[in-house]
């Protein structure tokens, strides 16, 4: 899916109007800009925490459920939710302190 | 750990056990939390307030869970009997939810697909219903089930189908790390349901990794018959509208140069999209990826340019990874480039033909698509009976060597007879003048011994010697 929103960064510089999705998972073209955002910042996550990042792929790009995460990284799901709030709110942050893109 | 993302220091484990402590607790009671947790730690302290007040911002970013998009009012609405939970799609002419029957006792998620109402148009209402009929036709364990459907209050068709978790197939393989075989395994799987469709006349038009979804269980799972066309007769008044030339896929990635041309599309169609699919599971790049820059000239090179051969591709875009080009070198090649090919009819015959070539190329059988040359057969077939071909070579060395030794051991006797007779004729002739003058009774001797050893050989020769000419 980033590769999609990246694709589609790319199409918008170049002039193009409109991106198909091969895929199920799909992002609405509001979004994808933030969610280019997001990779960003999760790869400082990575860095600072990459058992949390890896949670927050599997929880929001995977569309894992909790319980689902728990099983994949072998961790309560008492775990995943704490991580997950604490995810949230690290990325929220960062992203904010983030300038979008200059387009 | 300390942390990276700003100056300050602190413990990063203790920041997230104190920020979900915190979360715990009534909003008015967490600045005292706080305080006690973090005592003298300044930072800590600021870092954790910091996330709290990002906390209820982030709810409304990552929603619930998955990517959330932007309001949508039939997220929580009741469908028929179905309650929506999420979008979890959004396809060209429909938007793809997550939902669960809201009249079980148990949780059953099925996935319902609505019309985008933005685009709701007679031609997007024969697509959906073109789409509910195709799937009513088929049933596959591979191919996604219908389930249900029917019109919203608001009047738009909805269909409702089972509900797949699973990843696209070309990135199933990848993460799943499977190696040429088992690509080919779940490959050929898939062609069963894709011949399974082509036996009820349903062509998918549409094939390609993002409709191909493989379970976590590794069971791959073929849905979005969105632009199927039937091929009986009776329903082609439905799918009429559907084969004109603006309906071509939207993502001509995997599609067939008839479909670029807007030419009649046939089965052989999917086959040749099913070859693009193969060419990109067993190399990881899609064959015409560095001509993807605009559709016109994708649509030019599907049409035109001769596909690379895999291992040829292999080879050159990732050089350490030399054993996968030889994997794909011979067969698999000539596997994906038959179906590749630009002309259907010199395609597979069937997604069927296709298929059993897989299967060959599995069990070591000639695959139907090379020239089957002497050589090419003798080696599959010694592939295929490893051991038993090892054990007639063995036999056959076996076999030589001991011959060889027979016609070492004759000679040798040969010449043993040649000498043996040698040395008799001249005791009888040469030695005998030399004895002439006296000693009678030894010449006596050595002429009895001397004939009687050559009426021996001359028994064992079995035949008229020169050696009894003599007397």
């Amino acid at each position: 899916m980033l590769d999609y929103a990246r694709e589609h960064r790319a199409k918008k510089r170049s002039g193009g109007a409109r991106v198909t999705f091969d895929d199920a998972l799909v992002v609405s073209e509001d979004h994808l800009e933030d969610v280019l955002i997001l990779d960003e910042s999760l790869q400082r996550l990575a860095k600072v925490d990459p058992k949390q990042s890896q949670l927050v792929e599997l929880r929001f790009f995977a569309g894992m459920t909790v319980e689902e995460t728990a099983e994949v990284m072998g961790i309560s799901t008492a775990t995943v939710k704490r991580e997950w709030s604490h995810a949230k709110a690290w990325l929220i942050r960062a992203m904010k302190a983030k300038p979008a893109h200059a387009e | 750990m300390p942390n990276s993302g700003n100056a300050k220091e602190f413990d990063w484990s203790e920041a997230k056990r104190i920020f979900a402590e915190a979360l715990e607790r009534s909003p008015q009671n967490r600045p005292e939390y706080l305080a006690e947790a973090c005592g003298a730690d300044s930072d800590l302290y600021s870092e954790v307030v910091s996330l709290l007040e990002n906390h209820d911002q982030a709810d409304a970013f990552f929603g619930a869970g998955a990517l959330a998009t932007t309001a949508d009012p039939m997220v929580g609405k009741r469908v028929g009997l179905y309650q929506i939970l999420r979008q979890i799609g959004l396809g060209g002419m429909g938007i793809v939810y997550l939902a669960e029957r809201a009249d079980d006792q148990f949780r059953k998620l099925v996935a319902l697909k609505a019309v985008r109402p933005e685009l709701f148009s007679d031609h997007a209402l024969r697509r959906f219903q073109n789409e509910r009929q195709t799937l009513a036709v088929l049933d596959h364990p591979n191919i996604i089930k219908l389930l249900d459907g029917g019109t919203t209050e608001e009047g738009l068709p909805y269909l409702v189908t089972e509900y797949v978790e699973g990843l696209p197939i070309d990135r199933y393989c990848q993460s799943a790390g499977l190696d040429v075989r088992q690509k080919l395994e779940l490959f050929y799987t898939l062609l069963g349901a894709v011949h399974y469709a082509h036996q009820h006349l349903v062509v998918h038009r549409d094939l390609k990794p993002g409709n191909i979804l493989v379970t976590p269980a590794g069971v791959p799972k073929l849905l979005d018959f969105g632009i199927a066309k039937l091929l009986q007769p009776e329903y082609s008044a439905h799918t009429m509208g559907l084969t004109q030339s603006n309906m071509q896929p939207l993502t001509p990635n995997f599609a067939s140069p008839e479909q670029i041309t807007g030419q009649p599309i046939i089965t052989a169609s999917d086959a040749y999209s099913l070859g693009v699919i193969l060419y990109q599971l067993l190399t990881g790049h899609h064959p015409y990826e560095n001509r993807r820059h605009t559709a016109f000239e994708l649509g030019q090179a599907i049409c035109e340019t001769a596909p690379e051969k895999p291992s040829k591709f292999a080879e050159r875009s990732e050089p350490t990874g030399r054993g996968n080009a030889r994997a794909l070198r011979g067969d698999l090649d000539t596997i994906v480039l038959k179906a590749m090919r630009k002309e259907p009819q010199r395609r597979y015959a069937s997604v069927e033909h296709f298929s059993e070539d897989i299967r060959r190329y599995l069990k070591g059988f000639p695959v139907l698509a090379r020239d089957s040359g002497i050589w090419y057969r003798t080696s599959k077939f010694v592939g295929r009976h490893k051991a038993s071909c090892a054990g007639v070579a063995l036999l056959t060395a076996g076999l030589m060597v001991s011959s060889l030794v027979a016609i070492v051991q004759k000679r040798a006797a040969e010449r043993r007879f040649a000498d043996l007779r040698e040395f008799a004729n001249f005791v009888l002739n040469d030695l005998d003048l030399k004895l002439r003058e006296g000693t009678t009774p030894a010449r006596a001797l050595l002429a009895n011994k001397g004939v009687e050893y050559l009426d021996k050989l001359a028994f064992e020769k079995g035949g008229d010697h020169r050696s009894s000419a003599i007397w």
